[in-house]
């Protein structure tokens, strides 16, 4: 019950404190059964920015890491005194070495989003598993 | 996130989740929260359409305007207000229907215990219609202070009017309702006599 209930004039009226909220309760409207999915439809879900999300790291750090061997790569096998400790160091990333690295960002990525799944629930049966990763 | 979850989590939790764009937690709020603000809205615009379409309006400000929440009040406070004066700046002139709440009428019953008589849906009746007859502001007042259980100063804080305007107008408002199902009870007396 409303603890103001004695700080309201209200000699006289010809009504209860406890018969009034007991009664006004029960004229509680409801509205129309598909209410909230109206309002649903009308709001903008905008997908949180990327940055910060375990899936910018992923988009980001791979490409980068191809984009700079392809640079060195490059850079080695062009014929010039200055460049020439390039092909070193494009020969020290192999393939191998490549694909190990982007292997392990991704998985290490993909155990982050395993994590945060876990941990915040955030992941609802509605929501797609692409949406969740933005969020 | 499990629905008995969600439910189970606090408006500050679910206001963290929304600021997210979190659609379950939207949901939820709306579910938790659009009974008593399509009540307000009617009992100021006293209109179903009208009531139901304020209330999704209600709720699409009140997303848009959530990272403007700062925590400092009630959830329901905050989105009472919103409510409440986007109700009455819809709100069309309402005449109701005039009546001296001083008037002495020759009653055929005592009002509360003639209704207590009645079943619940009949009673739920007598006391939506003399809501209806209210001043929108009075009956909206009604509700928050008897339905929501909101505090005077939670009112004041809703309806931007100081606390002593809102007791005035919430005694006011008592004494009109109870000559209203007076008259309601009376009516229905006289007809089935």
């Amino acid at each position: 019950m409303n603890n103001d209930f004695n700080s309201i004039g209200k000699e006289n009226d010809g009504l209860q404190d406890d018969w009034l909220t007991q009664n006004l309760n029960i004229t509680q409207l409801e509205p129309s059964t598909d209410f909230t999915q109206k309002v649903m439809e009308q709001i903008e879900i905008k997908p949180s920015s990327l940055n910060g999300s375990p899936l910018f790291w992923i988009l980001v750090t791979i490409p980068g890491v191809i984009l700079l061997w392809l640079i060195l790569f490059t850079l080695g096998t062009l014929n010039s005194n200055y460049l020439s400790f390039i092909p070193k160091v494009a020969n020290l990333i192999s393939i191998y070495a490549l694909s190990k690295y982007v292997l392990m960002i991704t998985f290490g990525g993909l155990f982050f989003i395993g994590v945060d799944h876990f941990i915040n629930k955030r992941l609802s049966h509605r929501e797609s598993y692409f949406s969740f990763l933005l969020v | 996130m499990i629905k008995t979850e969600i439910c189970k989590l606090s408006d500050e939790e679910l206001i963290t989740l929304v600021v997210k764009n979190h659609p379950r937690a939207m949901s939820h709020i709306i579910d938790r929260y659009k009974g008593m603000v399509f009540t307000l809205s009617f009992r100021i615009l006293k209109n179903q359409l009208d009531a139901e379409e304020a209330a999704q309006d209600t709720f699409i400000k009140a997303f848009k305007a959530i990272n403007t929440f700062r925590f400092d009040c009630k959830f329901s406070t905050w989105l009472y207000r919103i409510c409440y004066n986007h109700a009455v700046s819809k709100a069309r002139v309402y005449k109701p229907i005039q009546v001296d709440v001083d008037t002495k009428f020759d009653l055929p019953v005592d009002t509360p215990n003639a209704l207590d008589g009645l079943s619940a849906k009949d009673r739920s009746k007598y006391l939506n219609k003399a809501m209806e007859m209210l001043e929108s502001e009075e009956s909206a007042l009604l509700t928050l202070y008897y339905v929501d259980g909101e505090s005077i100063d939670d009112i004041s804080a809703i309806t931007n009017l100081s606390e002593s305007n809102v007791k005035v107008k919430l005694h006011r408002g008592r004494k009109k309702l109870y000559t209203y199902l007076s008259i309601l009870l009376k009516e229905e007396v006289s007809m089935l006599l």
